[in-house]
């Protein structure tokens, strides 16, 4: 059995399936991997799997026994408890489009174990390039030396530097066996470009090879520059390092690197891409990386669904507890869940007219799978079914205020992004427009420095046709913090 | 379809923004409103007849009123047409991001009227007020309002923008 997975985890069906479940579930499985469309091995061990998985379970007798030597495990099911809101209860019968939003929120239903706390292995990949000479890199070694004082004793770093090639500046070491670093550190010397693949690899060789079982693995990237011609190896690695349950965080230090292209590497892997353009931007990160360490209670979270067909997904936010655009991939992957703490995700669909007869509509049925931190290598799935009744032909506007008010701070992040499309596309007045209509909506939710900042910048942008040095990340990574309720708590 | 009453832009039903512009398209009464120009027990019969729900409005539909500023000291009239939400201010020079009203004619500046003071909004047939954020708040009928929280308005109300007097004239 792979990696110890019980017949029904195999199926993707809970322990308390009925027949029929099973049988449904055989079939889709025993469809999607038979021998016949998927050659090689590997598909055909799997296929072998799902057969003796459904003689077993489909089988009362057989299956009873089977329930009694599996029972001690059972008690591993659901850590990961989900609640679902909708912008409207039922789907009104329109001859036009709409919209639906839809608030996903997870929690752990197990306390933290300060004794189940996994072992991690974290890699950072430091760009010394050029542009990281001086303060910069000051800054990132001053870091990690407090970085590391703040990890467990038991925990494992490595790091890799990196320009067009990548040195092993310290292999995977337990932190209470780290001597000399900042000696080691003190060794880093920029010059040369960035070439994001060769440090991305080098970060992946060394956490990929330490294979013990059991180890969180996280990459943290710092880099301050665009990469060139590598960008789709570089999603490719990114899809591998997901399908190895290592997560990618990519910190972006000051106004050159290429947000748009982070962003969606590191959403890959379930990580986020975060702007650092200041020594208190990294404090607060390394702050937040190392609570965050020992607070995870489920990991490598991803959103395996299906849409009715006609059904669009416009996009899916995580608002907590890091902030991301999530990536439209099948299956979407959403990050981690902390012991005490919420996950909150919010999608939105487009939904087609709705047909005379239909009496229900299928926005995403699917599971969520998930590790448990404290079992990782277990796989784990939870059945979501997002599926709302049709009923009258007006729309009842009913929506949880949570949701409003995620709303509210989305059309304010997505107008600027639309701004600075606007201003890449040489439309300045339209930009200049759009930056009026944030900073106006900045104003009314009390969020005055960003009102004035959208402000200055349009200024620059309608006199020159640019933003300020780093103003568009400001702005971008300012109102896109502003989606998580908790940061703006903090600052305020 | 619904239309933005702000900037026109076009948005599947189901929509609670304007992508366009970010104007909110649907009225929620838990939406941070309050009144404070009428008597207490008077707001609370209003609203326990809809029970904690929600009251759902869909936009558009009563008659909005067109909205006139009296300038108290001056005399001067502004009438505000076109569109159903408005930002009130001092314009700067060199500044690209304006207030749709312009009071910097009326000696804003040393009556302390920030760049960016107060918006009005029109709703199902009522004005809202909101401060922005301003330094030196906002009163209406002599009252402080408290900052970023929308408060309906009547006709004839006096709003005080730091010392700049006006009157809300509506006419439906």
């Amino acid at each position: 059995m792979k990696s110890g997975e019980t017949w029904y985890e195999i199926l993707e069906i809970s322990s308390e399936a009925t027949v029929e479940d099973i049988r449904l579930a055989y079939f889709e499985h025993a469809r999607k991997y038979h021998p016949d469309t998927n050659p090689g091995d590997l598909a055909r061990d799997w296929f072998f799997q799902i057969q003796e998985a459904y003689e077993t379970l489909s089988d009362p007798k057989k299956r009873r026994d089977y329930d009694e030597s599996i029972r001690g495990r059972k008690n591993l099911k659901d850590s990961v408890g989900i609640s679902v809101k909708y912008s409207s209860s039922t789907i009104p019968r329109l001859d036009e489009s709409q919209v639906v939003y839809v608030m996903i929120e997870l929690n752990s239903l197990v306390e933290l174990d300060h004794a189940k706390i996994p072992q991690n292995h974290l890699c950072l990949v430091i760009d010394r390039s050029t542009s990281m000479k001086g303060s910069r890199i000051e800054m990132v070694k001053e870091n990690i030396l407090q970085f590391i004082e703040k990890l467990r004793p038991s925990d494992v770093i490595s790091i890799v530097t990196f320009n067009d090639r990548a040195d092993l500046l310290i292999t995977p070491t337990k932190v209470s066996e780290i001597h000399l670093i900042s000696e080691k550190l003190a060794t880093i010397k920029c010059s040369g470009s960035t070439e994001l693949y060769t440090g991305i690899k080098a970060g992946f060789d060394l956490l990929w090879g330490n294979s013990a079982s059991g180890i969180r693995k996280q990459m943290i990237l710092l880099t301050d520059g665009h990469t060139y011609g590598d960008e789709e190896a570089c999603y490719t690695l990114a899809q591998k390092l997901k399908t190895r349950g290592i997560t990618l965080n990519a910190l972006g230090i000051g106004h050159e690197w290429n947000d748009v292209f982070l962003d969606h590497l590191s959403g890959l892997t379930g990580g986020s891409s975060i702007f650092i353009s200041s020594t208190s931007d990294l404090r607060n990160y390394v702050q937040k990386l190392s609570e965050s360490i020992s607070v995870t209670a489920a990991e490598n979270l991803s959103f395996d669904f299906q849409s009715e067909d006609g059904i669009t997904t416009n996009y899916i936010y995580r608002l907590r507890p890091d902030v991301s655009v999530l990536p439209l991939e099948n299956p979407v992957p959403m990050g981690e869940i902390y012991f005490n703490k919420k996950s909150v995700y919010l999608l939105s669909f487009t939904i087609p007219p709705v047909q005379e007869k239909k009496t229900s509509v299928i926005l995403a049925k699917g599971k969520i799978r998930y590790q448990p931190s404290a079992h990782s290598d277990r796989k784990m799935r939870l059945f979501v079914n997002m599926t709302l009744a049709v009923k009258g032909t007006q729309q009842i506007l009913n929506p949880p205020q949570d949701i409003i008010e995620a709303l509210s701070r989305i059309s304010i992040y997505q107008m600027q992004e639309k701004a600075n499309l606007d201003v890449k596309n040489g439309h300045f007045n339209n930009a200049v427009a759009r930056l009026g209509s944030i900073s106006t909506q900045l104003f009314k939710i009390g969020n005055p420095d960003m009102a004035l900042k959208a402000i200055q910048e349009a200024d620059l942008i309608k006199t020159s046709g640019k933003y300020s040095k780093d103003g568009d990340k400001q702005l971008k990574y300012g109102t896109r913090a502003l989606l998580s309720p908790e940061v703006e708590k903090r600052e305020s | 379809m619904i239309l933005c009453p702000n900037c026109h832009n076009k948005e599947l039903p189901g929509a609670y923004f304007c992508g366009e512009c970010g104007t909110q398209l649907i009225s929620l009464d838990f939406l941070n409103t309050r009144m404070i120009n009428k008597p207490v027990d008077e707001v609370n019969v209003s609203e326990s007849g809809s029970n904690s729900f929600p009251t759902r409005r869909v936009i558009q539909k009563p008659k909005d009123p067109n909205i006139s500023l009296h300038l108290v000291e001056s005399g001067k009239v502004i009438h505000l047409s076109d569109k159903k939400d408005f930002t009130v201010g001092r314009a700067v020079e060199g500044q690209s991001i304006l207030p749709d009203v312009d009071v910097s004619a009326y000696d804003a500046f040393s009556l302390g009227v920030s760049r960016m003071h107060v918006s009005l909004r029109i709703l199902n047939g009522e004005v809202y007020v909101m401060d922005l954020g301003s330094s030196n708040g906002t009163k209406i009928n002599g009252q402080k309002i408290v900052q970023h929280v929308e408060y309906s308005v009547s006709h004839g109300d006096l709003i005080t923008l730091g010392r700049l007097k006006m009157q809300v004239l509506l006419i439906r």
